[in-house]
């Protein structure tokens, strides 16, 4: 044999192998999408009237749930999704809808939601219910929070809460639950790989 | 004859800044809200010179009607703030970073709105009972976030 199929073959075969190595990946991630679960179903109210995550069906969904006293945490989580959102073009902005959710319906109501929300982007819309229907879509999506008061006023507390990105892709399925950690660039990335 | 002049100029403000600064505070800002929002937050670093530590044991505003030293910290799945009583140390000769996720002076009951330029009088008040009266820049994480992602 020439030296010239000496090292023509053993690359042909590495090729081969790594082609069918990819598709083998791509064959499992398909399955993987298929065989997963639709992400929690939910209805709640926005500014707009009732929303509920069927009504999103085809476009990517990113939620957050937080509330709009929050001094310290959600203002730095909603810019990381505000900066995700700031990444995406015009047109990838019309296949994704970013949620903010609260968990103090009590002291939010929709004005000063939509308020705090549009602070960190215009597109980034805002839910409340009824503490029951609040209780259970956190509780379905694993948030979980509780109320710290710091002295005898009842009105003054601090909501401790699970701060994580959800990721739900156009086919209405939970895709990703992302820690506070990633970066503005990680989620748009992570929302461009769903919509496109 | 003039590098001498120099030299001592140099030494007598270094000293100065030794004695006068022996806690520095710098790259202190405060996070502009939503005109309506109730709370805010103060950050900055707060380098202790001397060779003993210090504690940041109060703060208070004249944009807040209560001003407390704030942990964030996460806990059994969740994120909290725990109010530090007992105030926070800055050890001798090292750097206490109040900063976003972390230690913070919590701006409670806002009396007006911070707005992106406004300026902010913060006093913090250690325990070696000396007073430190800072005008911080109101800003808005966007501008600060390239930086505290760096840390990571």
């Amino acid at each position: 044999m020439s030296r010239f199929y000496q090292i023509l073959i053993p690359i042909m075969i590495a090729m081969v192998t790594v082609a069918a190595g990819v598709q083998y990946y791509l064959y499992q991630e398909q399955s993987a999408a298929r065989e997963r679960p639709p992400a929690p179903p939910f209805t709640l109210t926005s500014s707009k009237g009732p929303v509920s995550l069927q009504q999103l069906q085809g476009k990517a969904v990113v939620l957050y749930f937080g509330y709009a006293s929050c001094p310290d945490i959600c203002p730095i989580d909603l810019g990381i999704v505000g900066g995700a959102l700031k990444q995406l073009n015009t047109e990838e902005h019309d296949k994704v809808q970013a949620l903010f959710i609260t968990l103090d319906p009590a002291r939010d109501n929709l004005r000063r939601l939509g308020e705090y929300a549009a602070f960190f982007h215009p597109r980034l819309g805002t839910l409340r219910g009824t503490e029951e229907q609040i209780a259970s879509v956190a509780r379905s999506y694993g948030v979980i929070y509780e109320k710290t008061y710091t002295g005898d006023d009842p009105s003054v507390y601090w909501v401790s809460h699970s701060a994580n990105f959800f990721l739900i892709n156009p086919e209405g399925q939970l895709v990703a639950t992302l820690p506070r950690e990633t970066t503005p660039s990680e989620l748009s990335t992570r929302i461009r790989s769903v919509i496109n | 004859m003039r590098l001498s002049t120099l030299v001592m100029a140099l030494l007598c403000s270094f000293s100065v800044n030794l004695y006068a600064g022996d806690l520095m505070i710098s790259d202190g800002w405060v996070r502009a809200v939503p005109p309506e929002a109730p709370n805010s937050a103060a950050y900055m670093k707060i380098a202790n010179h001397k060779d003993a530590a210090v504690t940041l044991v109060a703060a208070n505003s004249s944009v807040a009607k209560m001003v407390q030293i704030h942990l964030s910290k996460k806990e059994g799945g969740m994120m909290k703030m725990e109010h530090q009583k007992e105030g926070v140390a800055v050890p001798a000769g090292g750097t206490l970073e109040l900063k976003p996720g972390s230690y913070h002076v919590m701006l409670m009951g806002l009396k007006q709105p911070l707005k992106e330029g406004d300026q902010v009088k913060v006093v913090l008040k250690f325990s070696d009972g000396s007073e430190k009266e800072l005008m911080l820049p109101v800003a808005t994480s966007d501008m600060k976030s390239g930086m505290s992602h760096m840390d990571h």
